[in-house]
């Protein structure tokens, strides 16, 4: 709850400041539910932020999603330093909306950025990173059998801008490989007691600009299958994202979550705000 | 879905050729570029209200102060002229020589980006025209910061 009025803060304070970093509108993405630079439900090569390699840029995000059966809301912030290494730190939670089901997950992201621009450059831009997962409600993960309540993720983000691309607008294409243990993004644990086994995950966005402050897109997240029993599917979203200013950015989706702990069809809506220093 | 590596072999092809064709239809001959534009008429008319929006940015007015802003015009007016297309040739110094020692970095150039785009707003150019102009300015960005 303190965090969550301390991103409340940081949004508006940030939103109704005058964000001079110096990156062109849009190009820092917009923010993912498990924090950081991305899109909905993946990270993207850029760093959080509009800064340059001669500044600092916090941003602040708060996300809902809203599908049949559950609420997943995340808030958090991320620092991008010097257009070269991006810190985050979210805080996800997941509600089953007819029974008791509350279970939160803490995120600690660190990004680097290993080459290139993805404006700019010739070739795509290349970013490493980890997500550092651990569960604060353990009960539902454990009751499932997985083997862990805390995990790291490690994912390789390539992503690519073209000024002028489709139909002249300005196209986004992103693509991360992802090596990871989670079971649905860690909120249900890591691993299962009979198997460590991990899978390289692919996950890529695309957008285009139909307007210079209006994104539409879509994005896949493969994901890994492996409690017996309790099926875990592909996630996809589609979405329009408006950048008002460098300070502020809203993006509206609709998700595909396919089967959740059980429970089929998990459709539904997705909001996120951004604000950005 | 498991993440065998057949299927993982699959999806990067799917992107190599998501890549190519994003790729091939960015490549187009600017030859309509010049026309889009308005010509002679409509790349003057860019230029001055190019100049204008630099005279309301502080972050890059102290550059153009100890510039000569005649020469500039007319240079920058050769310029678009040529990359885009039109009859003319650009014979001004090259880019690095122009920014040399004038210590321009990454902030500097996306406030000129910035203001460029607000010039071509006020304008009323098409998106596309934007577009395809800023696509072939982009490139000169590292002739120009941090010289």
């Amino acid at each position: 709850m303190k965090y969550r009025l301390a991103t409340v803060a940081l949004i508006i304070v940030g939103s109704l400041g005058h964000a001079d970093n110096g990156k062109i509108l849009a190009t820092s993405g917009v923010g993912p539910i498990e924090g950081g630079a991305g899109g909905g439900i993946i990270p993207w090569a850029m760093l959080s932020g509009y800064a340059t390699r001669d500044e600092v840029g916090l941003s602040a995000t708060m996300s809902e999603a809203d599908v049949k059966d559950y609420t997943l809301s995340s808030h958090g912030v991320a620092l991008g330093l010097y257009d070269r290494v991006e810190t985050s730190f979210s805080q996800l939670r997941f509600q089953n909306k007819t029974n008791s089901v509350d279970i939160k997950q803490n995120i600690l992201g660190i990004k680097t950025r290993l080459y290139g621009d993805a404006l700019y450059g010739t070739w795509p831009q290349f970013s490493l990173g980890l997500q550092h997962k651990s569960l604060l409600d353990k009960a539902v993960a454990n009751s499932l059998g997985a083997r862990d309540t805390k995990g790291t993720d490690i994912y390789l983000s390539t992503a690519k801008i073209w000024l002028a691309g489709p139909l002249m607008r300005t196209a986004l294409l992103n693509a991360n490989l992802r090596y990871s243990k989670a079971n649905q993004l860690g909120l249900l644990g890591y691993g299962t007691k009979s198997s460590d086994h991990a899978d390289i995950l692919f996950e890529v966005a695309a957008a285009l600009f139909i307007h210079r402050r209006i994104a539409v897109g879509l994005e896949y997240r493969e994901k890994p299958d492996n409690i017996n029993n309790v099926k875990e599917e592909d996630w996809q979203d589609v979405f329009i994202a408006y950048f008002p200013s460098k300070s502020l950015s809203i993006t509206l989706a609709y998700l595909q979550l396919g089967e959740i702990a059980t429970l089929k069809d998990q459709t539904g809506t997705y909001f996120s705000i951004q604000g950005s220093f | 879905m498991h993440g065998s590596f057949a299927q993982i072999k699959k999806l990067l092809i799917a992107y190599s050729i998501a890549l190519l064709l994003i790729a091939c239809t960015t490549i187009k001959p600017h030859q309509s570029l010049y026309d889009a534009l308005g010509k002679q008429e409509g790349i003057a008319r860019l230029t001055d209200a190019f100049i204008e929006e630099i005279q309301y940015d502080k972050r890059v007015l102290p550059y153009f102060l100890k510039s000569d802003i005649v020469r500039f015009r007319e240079k920058f007016i050769e310029q678009l002229c040529t990359i885009s297309g039109g009859p003319c040739r650009y014979t001004g110094d090259t880019m690095v020589d122009v920014h040399s020692g004038m210590d321009i970095n990454e902030h500097h150039f996306n406030a000129i980006v910035e203001d460029l785009i607000l010039a071509m707003e006020n304008i009323s150019l098409p998106t596309s025209t934007q577009n395809q102009l800023l696509s072939l300015l982009a490139p000169m960005r590292s002739d120009i910061i941090y010289r």
